[in-house]
């Protein structure tokens, strides 16, 4: 391969928690999540960058993993990105952690087998003073037969990367060497494939030998591949066992090259070792005070998350009401400035409201994952969760699942054991997304009196934490029944590398919060705006009798009810209307009426619709439009019966749905991709609908 | 001895790592016999344990750590482990 070309694909690969992330950010200035929990990148995320001369690299940015022989679905994404996309990525980054080369180097040898042109990249370079090591470069490069290149992701900057110096600069200008270089191959010497693969000499290049042998080894992940293209792979016999020990060979045979290469290399000075992070452990992780320690941690992230996000979300409050009012104020008074300020601004409001909430729950787990803490969670966790079919690892999910459940089901790839993985998708769903909040937070504080107990305990706080805790125990109780019902035949097995403890990079944290904010508001704005004006056209138009309306009423009601009335009686008959009086008979024994209803609807595109629904519903239907949401809802009442709507029955009902309803399509679509079949997010979706329905219809008639 | 029979900080040196029925993700990860491992901690309820193996810090499920036999070393020599 030349550099004549003008656009080079190349993958960042190495063990997790190498730094791949902290270095595709560096070079390509593509905000991408980093994290000190191994398993952070879970899916393949693409960046682009350029070198002097003007050649485009296009960087791809891998799931860590420890060889080509995959334990889990994120470790599968990077073999089959290797393997079966060579057209594709044409040289590998190999990004190596200092501390711990040796074991970072068998996936090194593996992909030199493949053939591919590498480099390696030798991270955290900064710590080498400290932790006393010394390293022979360029000997390592003459017996590696690969550029080798010394660098530190984090300590970038101070060494003038900006200025284009520095060594990720050079690392960048070392890329061309890759592809002129010959480099060592490991495998054809260790005599291993005689067993199975002589059978197919004739039909395979010698070149392509290792390949093969992964296609082989690992055909039961390849099947379609092989199916479609390496056909002569499953003429051969195999038998996993005898597989097995040859593999093992394979890795005692690396690992023997491995230590000859680095005994001529690579020092380290072992009195320098401090244990630091061993004597963190013993107390973080003690006995008893590990679990306490856990539990306080918890319990002060989420106690933070409210106490400090009260004062910006006043701000906020004020800024929006301000607005609104100049916006009424200054526009002419007709039904589209209604729609501007009570239904699309309304709506935006009340999901802008969440942001500090949310920034600051992004905030902490970003600062767990950065600082190792993470890793510890799920250690500590590993055998509590055991009983209801989960992983110490399906803690992560579970977690972050308090922020969205859209990332925190692509988290549970990094979970071995696909029984494990599947309830951990299956029950993520359950915990309380932030998108619920707006939704819980507006019918708290109509059915909750603003109090305390004990002069202490807010009573509107404690009926959110009981939301909280009603959905982490619901999946709790769900993984435990799936756990039943779903058959295994795979072993579980528990393994995880514990990684040093770090400062955070506050960078790293701050693109983390960043970039999860923008999604959740720019993502959720969409969706709102989208939805008002749908559900504005539909409540402000309808059929003949819609039409009529003003005719009608002239001629069958007394003057002073006139205006309110004619407001109420077209919108019963618009097409909104008319769609909501459709579904009532379903919804009525909940406690509903039919705005309520067209809401709910909706809200199954994302939950925080709802509030910005009913703004444009209420505002449609109401003639004076001087009040805030919270009030209208307040004063809504039933047509016929003259009461309050929402009454405190009526609220309970709402909670209860919309703490079980699966209502977000993003995470039905994410457990599609997650399955790779329809059949999951369909159970999902009736089963947490079904118990929606159910509890909330429970709760409504024995509460009315 | 069994590997998870080892005393908080004690070491030992794995000698059945290569046993056919242990995960091939613990060799890569350096889990190979000859290795050094410390046993560090045990989770509140007695599994995962907790061990620096080699270099690498690893937690394992105590059915995997079962399965891995060690010869307990006394007091280990520095100079010794260094060259791996
Ligand atoms: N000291 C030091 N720490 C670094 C350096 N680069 C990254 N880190 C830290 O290493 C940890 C892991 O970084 P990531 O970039 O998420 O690693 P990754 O290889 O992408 O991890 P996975 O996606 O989980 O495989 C973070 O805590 C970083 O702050 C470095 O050059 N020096
Ligand atoms: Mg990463």
């Amino acid at each position: 391969m030349t550099m004549k070309k003008k656009k080079i694909k190349l993958a960042l690969v190495g063990n997790p928690n190498t730094g791949k992330t902290s270095l595709f950010n560096k070079l390509t200035g593509l905000h991408k999540k980093i994290g000190n929990y191994p398993g952070i990148t879970v899916n393949r995320v693409a960046g682009i960058f350029q070198l002097d001369d003007g050649t485009l690299i296009e960087l791809i940015d891998l799931p860590g993993t420890y060889s080509l022989h995959p334990n889990s679905k994120d470790e599968e994404v990077v073999l089959k990105e290797l393997l079966l996309n060579r057209e594709n990525i044409e040289g590998v980054i190999v990004v190596a952690d200092i501390n711990n080369l040796k074991k970072n180097m068998i996936l090194l040898t593996e992909l030199q087998d493949l053939g591919m042109p590498v480099m390696l990249a030798i991270n955290m370079c900064d710590e080498m003073k400290r932790k006393g090591i010394e390293i022979d470069i360029g000997k390592l490069e003459k017996l590696l037969g690969i550029p080798v290149m010394l660098i530190s992701a984090k300590k970038a900057k101070a060494d003038g990367e900006k200025k284009g110096k520095g060594k990720i600069h050079a690392l960048k200008h070392r890329i061309p060497e890759m592809f002129t270089g010959k480099g060592k191959r490991f495998f054809e010497n260790y005599g291993l494939t005689a067993l199975n693969l002589d059978f197919i000499r004739d039909k395979i290049k010698t070149n392509d030998l290792y390949k093969n042998w992964i296609l082989y080894t690992e055909q039961d992940k390849l099947n379609e591949a092989i199916e479609k293209k390496f056909p002569y792979i499953n003429e051969l016999p195999f038998d996993r066992t005898a597989v097995k020990k040859l593999l093992q060979k394979e890795i005692i045979k690396r690992y023997k090259d491995i230590n000859e290469i680095l005994k001529e290399t690579y020092r380290i000075d072992k009195s320098k070792a401090t244990g630091f992070t061993e004597r963190i452990d013993r107390i973080l992780l003690h006995k008893y005070w590990g679990l306490i320690i856990f539990a306080v941690i918890m319990f002060s992230v989420f106690q933070s998350i409210f106490s400090l996000a009260s004062i910006p979300m006043d701000w906020i409050d004020g800024i929006f009401t301000q607005f609104s009012m100049y916006l009424k104020t200054s526009l002419p008074d007709n039904e589209l400035t209604a729609l501007l300020t009570d239904g699309i601004l309304a709506g935006i409001a009340g999901v802008v409201i969440f942001v500090p909430q949310i920034a600051i729950l992004f905030l902490f787990i970003a600062l767990l994952e950065e600082m190792g803490y993470m890793s510890r969670i799920v250690y500590l966790m590993d055998k509590i969760m055991q009983p209801f079919g989960l992983s110490g690892k399906s803690v992560v999910p579970l977690l972050s699942g308090t922020a969205c459940a859209v990332p925190a089901i692509m988290g549970a790839r990094t979970i071995e054991n696909s029984k494990e993985r599947l309830i951990t998708i299956l029950t993520t769903p359950f915990m309380t997304c932030s998108a619920r909040l707006p939704v819980y937070t507006i019918i708290i504080a109509l059915i909750i009196p603003e109090e305390k107990i004990f002069g202490m305990i807010n009573l509107q706080g404690l009926a959110l934490f009981a939301l909280y805790f009603l959905g982490f125990a619901s999946a709790l109780i769900s993984a435990w029944v799936l756990s039943k019902l779903i058959k295994s035949n795979y072993k579980r097995y528990f393994i995880l590398e514990m990684p040093e403890y770090k400062l955070p990079i506050l960078k790293n944290i701050y693109i983390t919060v960043i970039d999860n904010l923008k999604a959740f508001v720019f993502g959720a704005g969409k969706i709102i705006v989208a939805f008002s004006i749908i559900i504005w056209f539909l409540a402000t138009h309808g059929p003949e009798k819609f039409q009529q309306t003003e005719t009608d009423i002239k001629k069958t009601e007394k003057f002073s009810h006139q205006e309110m009335n004619i407001e109420a009686y077209k919108l019963e008959n618009s097409y909104l209307g008319i769609m909501g009086k459709a579904i009532e008979p379903v919804i009525r024994p909940l406690g509903y009426d039919w705005k309520i209803g067209i809401a709910l609807l909706t809200s199954f595109a994302a939950r925080e619709v709802f509030v910005s629904t009913l703004s444009t519903i209420y505002s449609v239907g109401d003639a004076d439009n001087e009040h805030l949401l919270k009030e209208k809802m307040r004063r809504e009442q039933n047509l016929f019966t003259g009461k309050p709507t929402f009454t405190f029955a009526v609220g309970i009902s709402l909670l209860l749905f919309y703490a079980f309803a699966m209502q977000c399509f993003s995470t039905l679509a994410t457990i599609k991709n997650e399955t790779k079949t329809w059949k999951w997010p369909v159970i999902v979706f009736f089963y947490m609908t079904g118990i929606a329905y159910i509890t909330a219809f429970i709760a409504y008639q024995s509460l009315k | 001895m069994k590997l998870t029979e080892l005393k908080p900080s004690q070491k030992g040196i794995a000698i059945n790592c290569e046993n056919s029925l242990l995960p091939l993700k613990l060799m890569e990860m350096g889990c190979v016999d000859g290795v050094e491992i410390e046993f560090i901690n045990k989770a509140p309820l007695g599994s995962p344990y907790y061990y620096k193996i080699g270099g690498t810090r690893i937690a394992l499920g105590k059915e995997i750590a079962e399965m891995i036999d060690v010869k307990p070393t006394k007091k280990h020599d520095d100079n010794e482990e260094e060259k791996n």
